[in-house]
């Protein structure tokens, strides 16, 4: 089956060193490949996006009017929230409370996914020329959804908080007990490094730690679902359940330091 | 096989895969038709042909994936070869020894990378691990009788 002579094995080599050569330097290709992908795919995005739309036409009709009671529910609690904003708002000017910069936001739409399925992650339609640059913290509007791991002039690829490579440092809102979110390539996440006795519960909130520059403070990571303990036994881990849909995002907002 | 014809089926199912698929997942899973096309490329074609249209597919596929270093375009010219070789020895004549033959190469495909992402300090739970080696493997050889008969119509 493998025929390997002397004279056969320098070329293989050679060929193989390119190969590895060209593995290592993939992200290279990356750049001008996406730019010029990148209008047949927001066309191929848009028509998926048209014929899901009819495909699912039972389910999103069961689902508007679902999000149309949320909606309404929404209204009433945002009526109450702006009294307490306002409020908030004079108690902070008396004080003459510092406040922080407002966020700028970049609002992008999602235009491809990642072939494999050992990766989460998204292609969004905003590049550099927009003022995004790796590094950068992406949310949807209910929460925390990953980060900005390479940018050309007019895409941007995004790893998803349920990559495992993606580790997001975070905090138990109530408790402010500390510990590390990555993700699983599931549907939930895991948060890691939790000590035996630290003070976390079921459908506690999970908010980032602001510890590093990435994820400013506060943003909504999940909810607990479930507590265990680490195979060591030495510390313990929380499974945590996304606000953000993450396999159903098709647009989300880069966070602009 | 002509190769215009697979080359062009891998292009629309590359576009389909990192597009529409999406809505097609089951547990979480998608198929690789780019892998798929692959290992076609390998039963019926030349060993040179076969390992350069698996190296050009693979490096389609390390531009949509985010992974820093290109396993792919390593992994998916080794499979090529690989089948060219088995096709040699063994006769695979029918579509299920052939969407059998898929499946073992998508096994291994699954574990390769599964592995790397491991030994590179990305957790996954074994479960999902499994899962995502063995149906993403079965996903990806249900196809392949479809897509044959996509390719072997338009010679």
């Amino acid at each position: 089956m493998f025929n390997l002579n002397k004279k056969n094995l320098i070329p293989l080599l050679v060929i193989i060193s390119l190969l590895i050569f060209l593995s290592i330097s993939i992200s290279a290709l990356r750049r001008p490949v996406l730019d010029v992908a990148k209008e047949p795919l927001s066309v191929i995005s848009w028509l998926r996006r048209e014929l899901g739309g009819i495909i699912f036409y039972h389910r999103n009709l069961i689902e508007n009017s679902r999000l149309r009671k949320e909606v309404d529910l929404l209204r009433y609690k945002l009526a109450g929230l702006n009294e307490i904003y306002l409020e908030n708002n004079r108690l902070k000017r008396s004080l003459a409370f510092k406040q922080n910069s407002a966020l700028k936001l970049i609002c992008a739409r999602v235009i491809a996914r990642p072939a494999d399925n050992w990766s989460s992650g998204l292609i969004i339609d905003k590049g550099s020329t927009s003022g995004i640059r790796k590094g950068l913290a992406v949310i949807s509007y209910l929460g925390l959804a990953g980060r900005i791991v390479e940018t050309t002039a007019s895409t941007s690829k995004v790893m998803l908080l349920s990559d495992p490579n993606l580790g997001v440092s975070s905090l138990v809102q109530r408790s402010r007990q500390e510990g590390l979110v990555c993700g699983t390539l599931g549907n939930n996440l895991i948060m890691k490094y939790l000590p035996e006795d630290a003070d976390i519960k079921l459908q506690d909130v999970i908010v980032s730690s602001g510890l590093n520059d990435t994820y400013p403070k506060g943003l909504l990571i999940g909810r607990v679902i479930d507590i265990g303990k680490e195979f060591s036994g030495l510390s313990r881990y929380a499974l945590i359940r996304p606000v953000v849909d993450l396999s159903n995002i098709e647009e989300v907002l880069v966070i602009i330091p | 096989m002509r190769a215009n014809t697979l080359l062009i089926t891998a292009l629309v199912l590359g576009l389909f895969q990192i597009t529409f698929l999406e809505n097609f997942k089951v547990f979480g899973v998608k198929p690789d038709l780019l892998l798929l096309t692959v290992v076609i490329a390998g039963l019926f074609w030349e060993t040179r042909a076969a390992v350069i249209f698996g190296i050009a597919i693979g490096i389609l596929k390390d531009i949509f994936s985010l992974n820093t270093f290109g396993l792919d375009i390593l992994l998916f010219g080794l499979w090529a070869f690989l089948t060219v070789k088995i096709s040699r020895k063994v006769s695979i004549e029918d579509n299920l020894t052939r969407g059998l033959l898929v499946f073992i190469i998508a096994l291994m495909q699954n574990i390769a990378v599964g592995l790397s992402g491991g030994l590179s300090g990305s957790f996954v739970p074994f479960g999902i691990f499994l899962r995502l080696v063995f149906l993403s493997a079965l996903y990806t050889a249900l196809p392949l009788p479809l897509i044959l008969k996509i390719t072997k119509t338009r010679i």
